[in-house]
């Protein structure tokens, strides 16, 4: 499921399909890309009242005798100076940086005079702590009023990008077959969930932002420049040359491609590691295993740590690359503008300007030559999030026929059913049950009787045969419509972190408090429930942790009881019960056989005895079918044997 | 205490104050200690490369603004080290357009040798940073989950695992950054603050004086952000923590979410929880920003002041305070040079404060965090080894429970006065109605929870007396619930205990009745197990479990309803293989099957948390009116048409 090889072609294509989710929040993107412009406009001008301030207050150049022409953008605030002392241009260059201060965050060139604004927060060392800021992702290249504006727009924006891609990955896990969850850990998903779903917003920017801001500035740094300072042409020719340098990091990208997926695959590890340990405490604890736990937890944790490394690796050596490009490109220039000055055809405060904007357009450029590099580590976890999206759901094998509430009972033609892995579990199983009846599934551990129930409600689909409700196959129904009208009590009974109403309510939302009352009292739960200090409304813990399992199992009889569904499916409900809450529960199903189709999976014979109609398993085929009384008079029989020895004869 | 809650959009006031900050940053010594090497390694290495490139970065700027740009002389030290002749570099008035043109290639020079170096050690001490933070940030994720693990039953019915899994990742991750942000930054920050007004002064007092005075409305910012961010950072952990767990548990319940059609109301929660985690961190990191923009404001007026007075300076070329030190770079009065390296050292002792401010700002965030991985580790856990405890002697006589009483919340009593006594070589059957307490009594024999009075000895010995782990190395357990792990039946067999061979494990499968379905198993005993085993039956994963149980090999054993998912052949087959192996050995067993029942040498009935009777099933059954027989009653009532006579 993880970290499977990505390459070039997948990559576009995931980048694609990130952009199509994106897309419902253009304007928003693109009034965020809006405001960049503005603010990366703002940071051109800048360099400018520096120039002013060196040629003509240091240097005592006047004003209006620079070698080179001031671009139009400037010159109306140049104009106003003409004829100024220092001191008054002095005052005049502090008023308006004031001003920027305020406005923007910046008065000048060097990044000390420049402030972006950001909130990142300090984040650990590995692929999971880092997405807390990526889910956060937003920044602005100035600050003040503007870039504080900026910052809380994007913010807004990348927001509702993650909740609603998380929002999706969520739905989606819970629409995924049931037996997906058999192989995949829990942490797994959470870790999807959480950290792979963030990567959406840092493509989303750096797909749609950094590109356009790069080619913003290097469009506005080349035109001014050769506005600017036609003596020097190499300068110009240096600003073209960047962009194409930009490309070299691409020989990196497929390395960072796969130390990524290593780093989210390990981080996947550890998450399902803690989770595992946590909910599986009283076994770790009472086996006394809590060491070898905890040694099995650090290896985990080292190794993600050791994965994260390596990809730092990478990061490492494509600073190397870029520091190194721009280096070559600064000295190239360097010797042609100082010759220029030096023969008077640039002044001192050019060099000033010149610089920044070198610096600017590297730092553009820069971010586009890494763009296609730290795309890599957000499309592995785009692709974590693709493939669950991607799996089929149990509603695609279904059509979307509503079932109204089903009039005469369920039929399995010639059913069979193997598991992903090979695993036969059913083969040619025939079978029927109509409103009315109780059906008993019987047969020895693993003979397939929990299978066959899962079949009933598309848990899972069959192989091969059909299973119809009323005649129809239920794979035209829609599952919603399926699933309402088959209630099913799990062997293995989960309880959520709740009050015992919500518990019981879940079978039925309209059940009202008496019914929920009664569904607990036939149950054999209101004994408990009455005990606990706040009856029903009491929270149970994780997974029920304060209650017994026999108490748990109780409640989902109760939540099988409150339902109102006609097909009402108990596997194995009387196994934790004693004898006594047993024959309550007996009894009170007896009543409702009346109502609805009664399927039960048990081992007892106090709850067989009473079924209408008995399947007996064995290796996934029927092999007796009748009630208790015609089985029990087939000498040989195999039901026969199966309820002997359950009352000890062999003993 | 710890409990995670979700209520609704009320921001958590915050708790922590400039003490309590502190003293977390204190705590974090322990774990940073066996790092403190490397740290001091990097901070004396950062030292050095920041000196160095300080120096040659005036250098640079001598050569570069005063000598190829404004063409003026340069000073002695500068002909020192490039050897250049003083008579065409300083001792002219301008210099002559070949002497500029002279200098292009030392600056092209110097500048490849500071990159290089800055550059190449920078990162290599970036890397090395990872590596030392990421040690210690293991040692508390470790210590985390260590202490997670040694809480009782009563602490983890009470919490949420997704809340386990936010505070070991994200929580613990403050550990290293407290590192950076209370230690490495701000040595770092205050070296180039002290630095700039060192330079600054140099050049001239006044200026200097103002980076100081900057200090200020910095103090200031930092007292009354501190609070705000704080509560904002918390109440964002708290809800992503809430997130956490809601996720973790719609995946574990995702059948009975199937079963009951509850999806898109599953769905609807997750989105209000997912809103208001992303609401808080809106709010919270809005502060952190607009903090950020009005710390600049402060520094941005401050360096703006200083420019404007350094650009007017120059240009009456007033001289500099410490003329001598400064003419060896050729700063002897103010000029291009002198104006571009006193402004950069003003700002970099100016900005160092504005990022000391942002450290601060975010430390809020690292404290937090880090006082809810204290939390944690500062519950003690309830079951402890008494500070004499000595370790267990191999079991030989008697397991006797005297007057227990328990509890898990104070109000709902579980057990009440339990006594009875358990041989060597017997078989004790716990019988009684669900939810009676039988699971509960076994759990206090392991000491998973402690009893509120009375007490339990094995041999005599009261075991709160005894280390815990020496206890529970000679109890084995098979538990209700089939726990697997995700590992290959073979490791999950010999979980709890590692050292057992191959030989072992297949014995102990055996005697489990679950050899022959293993070997059927795609790889036998190799084939990895999900984390729920779905795969398996229950009846197969309860004989499974039972092996773990069994391979343990231990005196006392505890089979909490072993056969509850068996069919009664495979039952009967294996109560016969464990009566064979058991010889010898202590056993509890907990059922509701009569066919189990009867082969107990001694019953325990229980009902309420009472012990109600005790004795042989033929010795209560002759108790006329016993409860024992009524229980039996039922059972048989039900099924005598078919059931056989008395077995013996």
């Amino acid at each position: 499921m993880s970290g499977s090889n990505i390459d070039t072609r997948e990559t576009l294509r995931l980048i694609r399909r990130a952009t199509v989710f994106v897309w419902p929040l253009r304007y928003q993107v693109a009034a965020k890309l809006a405001l960049a412009v503005v603010g990366i406009s703002v940071l051109l001008v800048m360099p400018w009242p520096l120039k002013l301030l060196i040629d003509y207050v240091i240097m005592g150049v006047p004003i209006g005798d620079s070698p080179t022409p001031y671009p139009p953008f400037v010159s109306p605030l140049v104009d106003l100076m003409k004829g100024l002392t220092p001191l008054e241009v002095v005052t005049v260059i502090f008023v308006f940086s004031f001003l920027t201060i305020i406005l923007v965050g910046a008065f000048g060139i060097s990044a000390a005079a420049r402030d972006g604004t950001g909130a990142n927060l300090s984040q650990g060392l590995d692929t999971a702590t880092r997405s807390e800021n990526m889910a956060n992702i937003s920044d602005s290249k100035v600050g003040g009023l503007l870039g504080l504006f900026e910052y809380r727009y994007q913010l807004q924006t990348t927001h509702r990008l993650n909740h609603r891609f998380r929002s999706l990955l969520f739905d989606r896990l819970l629409a995924l077959p049931m037996t997906h969850f058999s192989d995949a850990s829990v942490g797994d998903a959470v870790y999807r969930v959480l950290y792979d779903t963030p990567a959406i917003s840092r493509i989303c920017y750096e797909i749609w932002v950094v590109p356009f801001l790069a080619l913003y500035t290097a469009a506005a740094v080349i035109w001014t420049t050769s506005y600017c300072f036609t003596a020097v042409p190499s300068v110009a020719w240096a600003a073209w040359a960047i962009l194409p340098s930009v490309f070299i990091s691409l020989l990196v990208t497929g390395l960072a491609r796969r130390r990524s997926a290593e780093s989210r695959a390990a981080g996947t590890t550890t998450t399902a590691r803690i989770e595992e340990g946590m909910s599986n405490i009283v076994a770790v604890q009472s086996l006394g295993a809590n060491k070898r736990e905890l040694a099995r937890f650090e290896d985990d944790s080292a190794e993600s740590f050791k994965r994260f490394r390596a990809y730092m690796l990478v990061v490492i050596s494509l600073i190397v690359i870029q520091v190194a490009i721009a280096l070559a490109l600064i000295f190239a220039v360097f010797f042609d503008v100082s010759e220029a000055i030096i023969a008077g055809k640039m002044s001192a405060g050019d060099y000033s300007v010149l610089f920044a904007y070198f610096v600017l357009l590297l730092e553009h450029t820069g971010a586009m030559g890494a763009l296609w590099f730290f795309l890599q580590d957000n499309v592995a976890a785009m692709q974590r999030v693709f493939q669950i999206i991607d799996l089929p759901r149990d509603a695609e094998s279904h059509g979307d026929l509503p079932l109204q509430s089903v009039k005469h009972g369920i039929v399995m033609e010639n059913v069979s059913f193997t598991y992903p892995d090979g695993t036969h579990a059913l083969s040619g199983v025939n079978c029927e049950g109509r409103i009315g009846e109780m059906i008993a599934l019987v047969g020895a551990t693993g003979a397939g009787k929990s299978t066959l129930a899962y079949l009933m409600p598309g848990f899972i689909n069959t192989n091969d045969g059909r299973v119809l409700i009323d005649g129809a196959d239920i794979r035209r129904f829609s599952i919603d419509s399926l699933r309402r009208n088959i209630a099913f009590v799990f062997q293995e009974s989960v309880v959520f972190d709740d009050t015992i109403e919500y518990n019981i309510q879940i079978g039925n939302p309209d059940a009202t408090y008496e019914d929920i009352e009664a569904a607990a009292r036939v149950a054999g739960a209101l004994e408990f429930i009455e005990k606990l200090p706040d009856g029903f409304q009491s929270r149970v813990g994780q997974a029920g942790g304060t209650l017994s399992v026999g108490q748990k199992q109780r409640l989902s009889i109760a939540r099988g009881l409150v339902s109102s569904a006609p097909i009402l499916i108990l596997d194995e409900p009387t196994a934790a019960l004693d004898p006594e809450t047993e024959r309550a529960l007996l009894t009170a199903l007896n009543v409702e056989r009346e109502r609805r189709l009664l399927i039960i999976i048990a081992h007892r014979l106090s709850t067989i005895r009473t079924a209408d109609r008995i399947y007996f398993l064995e290796e996934g085929r029927v092999l007796e079918t009748g009630n208790h009384d015609e089985l029990m008079r087939r000498t040989n029989g195999a039901y026969k044997r199966f309820v002997e020895l359950q009352f000890g004869k062999v003993a | 205490m710890i409990r995670t809650t979700s209520d609704g959009n009320k921001a958590r006031p915050d708790d922590l104050n400039l003490h309590r900050v502190a003293r977390i940053f204190a705590r974090t010594w322990p774990f940073t200690r066996p790092m403190v090497k490397h740290l001091a390694l990097i901070v004396v290495v950062s030292g050095f490369t920041f000196l160095y490139s300080v120096i040659l970065v005036s250098i640079l700027v001598g050569v570069i603004q005063n000598g190829v740009i404004a063409g003026e002389p340069l000073g002695s030290f500068h002909i020192t080290i490039y050897g250049l002749d003083p008579d065409v570099f300083v001792n002219v008035d301008r210099l002559s357009d070949e002497a500029r043109l002279a200098l292009l290639w030392p600056v092209v020079w110097t500048s490849i040798a500071m990159t290089v170096v800055m550059v190449g050690v920078g990162l290599a001490i970036y890397y090395y940073t990872i590596w030392i933070f990421q040690q210690i940030n293991q040692l508390m994720r470790v210590s985390l989950i260590e202490r997670l693990q040694a809480q009782s039953l009563t602490f983890h019915a009470n919490t949420r695992t997704g809340d386990a899994i936010y505070r070991v990742y994200q929580d613990s991750a403050m550990v290293t950054q407290i590192i950076y942000a209370i230690f490495l930054q701000p040595l770092m920050y205050l070296g180039r603050y002290f630095f700039g007004v060192a330079v600054v002064a140099a050049f001239n007092p006044w200026l200097a004086l103002m980076i100081s005075v900057t200090l200020l409305p910095v103090l200031l910012l930092a007292a009354k952000f501190s609070s705000p961010l704080r509560s904002g950072f918390r109440t964002t952990r708290e809800r992503n923590s809430a997130l956490t767990s809601w996720i973790q548990e719609s995946i574990t319940g995702i059948r009975l979410i199937k079963a009951t059609g509850i999806e898109a109301k599953r769905l609807q929660t997750f989105e209000q929880h997912s809103e208001q985690a992303f609401s808080a961190a809106f709010a919270a990191r809005s502060q952190l920003a607009l903090f950020g923009v009005m710390a600049f404001v402060v520094v941005g007026v401050m360096l703006l002041a200083q420019q404007s007075i350094t650009a007017l300076l120059s240009s009456v070329e007033a001289s500099v305070f410490a003329r001598d030190m400064l003419l060896g770079f050729g700063f002897a009065t103010w000029n291009l040079g002198a104006f571009n390296v006193a402004r950069s050292r003003f700002s970099d002792g100016t900005v160092s404060l504005e990022a000391l401010l942002g450290l601060w700002g975010r430390a809020q965030d690292m404290a937090v965090g880090l006082s809810r991985v204290f939390e944690v580790l500062d519950l003690e856990p309830e079951i402890q080894d008494a500070p004499n405890a000595r370790e267990m002697m191999p079991f030989d006589q008697l397991v006797r429970f005297d007057q227990v009483n328990f509890s898990y919340q104070a109000d709902i009593q579980v057990l009440q006065d339990i006594s009875f006594t358990a041989k060597a070589g017997s078989v004790t059957a716990l019988v009684g109605p669900t939810g009676a307490g039988k699971s509960t009594l076994m759990s206090l024999l392991l000491r998973l929870a402690d009893p509120s009075s009375g007490r339990i000895t094995i041999d005599d010995v009261d075991i709160r007396a005894l280390t815990v782990e020496s206890l529970r190395n000679q109890i084995s357990i098979a538990t209700q619930e089939n726990i697997l792990f995700t590992d290959t039946v073979l490791e999950n067999i010999r979980y709890a205990a590692p050292d057992a061979s191959e030989v072992d494990v297949e014995f102990a499968a055996n005697v489990a009745c679950a050899h022959e379905f293993i070997s059927a198993l795609p790889s036998g005993y190799q084939t990895p197990l999900g984390e729920r085993a779905t795969k398996l039956s229950s009846g197969q994963r309860q004989r499974l479990v039972i092996a773990r149980a069994i391979v343990k090999n231990s005196p006392i054993l505890i089979l909490d309803e072993p056969t509850s998912a068996l069919d009664a052949e495979t039952e009967q087959q294996l109560l016969a293989n464990l009566k064979k192996w058991a010889i010898g050995r202590c056993i509890f067993l907990i059922t509701h099957r009569l066919s189990t029942i009867r082969q107990a040498d001694q019953i325990v009935y229980i009902r309420s948390g009472r012990v109600i009777e005790t004795g042989q099933h033929d010795e209560l059954m002759t108790h006329e009116e016993g409860a024992y027989r009524q229980f039996v009653g039922t059972t048989i009532g039900d099924t005598n048409d078919d059931a056989p006579g008395e077995p013996s």
